[in-house]
């Protein structure tokens, strides 16, 4: 399996991911006991500061508050249950909201955008295609972190299947195509912008 | 002590939305976890108000809780570490002047909740990190900067600071898991696993 590296588990634990990589490295854990056993490791020391801090008591006030929030709160996550997005990274998304499908320039494969940080220029989405079909060649302007959720892909780096985590950097450029068989499902968090090849490029630049 | 629920089993009973449950949940824990928030959050009302979205991420997170992930308090230690961060990053407010918690800070003399009396392993962890490990951690792990904060207060490459932590975490987790005298014999505990 491809894991991420040690330091994103590392800051996962101690709090400094953002929103939409928390999501995308829940799902990466959903999959890998590897990495769970690691993040388990680094924030061990975590609870065990918490736990030597003096037992207060804990404000009745808050309680209150609390209790009310239960009542209010919604429950479910926006997003629909035909995407195979694991337990623990739907509860990273915040509740409420609605996911829109959305039909990129290619027959048969659709995105959905979960999550976006307009400020960062992060976005959160998924994309789901059939199997054996050819994604236009693209090229990343920023960071592009990606996790498998069903199926797979290949690109110039291999093979990548169900919980396999992807890193690709800034300027990196490839052209995946799905393997062969069941759909395929990939979480990802993009940074900036992508842009296309050849002719697909020319209309993006066109309808931008 | 031994017929206290375990914390695995609190968030067993919170997953099937069991408010009894979380009650005993609150009770235990929301104390410390005030405490803790309170040294890194400027205002008391802030400190409140993140102390309840850390609780009621708990509520809904519960359902998929995995222990193999890490014990409880390491769960929510990390739940609320997530809360603080993302705050900062939308206020771009700090804590403290100088973002850091003293590791001293969590040296208590009360057992833990789970029957462990870890407060009694900070000396011996503070007795083994290097001062530029505590130094890392105390800003980074415990405190209250980001990464690239604290390198750059400390004047250091990003990827050095990283395995600062990295190396004085290794310690620390050694000091906790090494059966010593600061864990009594047949106390209760929830340990990760291995
Ligand atoms: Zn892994």
């Amino acid at each position: 399996m491809m894991h991420p590296p040690s330091e994103t588990l590392l800051a996962h634990a101690s709090g400094h991911l953002d929103r939409a990589l928390r999501v995308v490295l829940e799902a990466h854990l959903d999959h890998c006991a590897a990495c769970r056993a690691e993040v388990a490791a680094v924030s061990a020391p975590g609870g065990w500061a918490l736990g030597a801090l003096p037992r207060l008591p804990a404000p009745d006030a808050l309680w209150t508050k609390l209790a009310a929030r239960l009542d209010s709160a919604p429950a479910a996550d926006p997003i629909p249950a035909s995407v195979p997005l694991p337990l623990a990274a739907r509860r990273e998304l915040v509740p409420g909201g609605r996911v829109r499908w959305w039909r990129p320039l290619l027959r048969g494969a659709r995105l959905a955008v979960l999550d976006r940080d307009d400020e960062r220029g992060v976005a959160l989405a998924v994309a789901h295609m059939p199997g054996g079909r050819v994604f236009p060649r693209h090229r990343h302007l920023g960071f592009e972190h990606a996790v498998v959720l069903a199926g797979g892909y290949e690109d110039e780096r291999g093979a990548f299947v169900a919980g396999d985590f992807a890193i690709y950097e800034p300027g990196s450029e490839h052209g995946p195509h799905t393997l062969d068989g069941d759909d395929c499902w990939i979480l990802f968090r993009l940074e900036g912008r992508v842009r296309f090849r050849g002719w697909r490029g020319a209309l993006q630049r066109l309808i931008a | 002590m031994t017929d206290e629920i375990t914390d695995r089993e609190l968030i067993r009973r919170i997953a099937r939305e069991d408010r009894e449950a979380f009650r005993l949940f609150y009770d235990r824990h929301a104390g410390r976890l005030l405490a803790y928030i309170r040294m890194l959050a400027r205002e008391r009302e802030a400190a409140e108000d993140l102390a309840q979205e850390v609780l009621l991420s708990v509520w809904r997170k519960a359902p998929s809780y995995r222990p193999d992930r890490g014990d409880v308090p390491a769960w929510l230690y990390t739940i609320a570490r997530n809360k603080l961060v993302d705050l900062w990053r939308r206020r771009s407010a700090r804590a403290d002047e100088d973002g850091a918690v003293d590791l001293t800070r969590f040296e208590s003399d009360e057992p833990g909740a789970d029957g462990r009396v870890a407060a009694l392993s900070v000396r011996q962890a503070l007795g083994a990190l290097k001062a530029e490990q505590r130094q890392a951690l105390e800003l980074a792990y415990f405190g209250g900067l980001t990464y690239e904060e604290t390198a750059e207060r400390l004047d250091l490459p990003l990827g050095t600071l990283k395995s600062r932590i990295r190396a004085g975490l290794a310690i620390l987790r050694d000091v906790l898991t090494e059966p010593g005298p600061a864990v009594p014999a047949g106390t209760p505990t929830e340990a990760p696993a291995p």
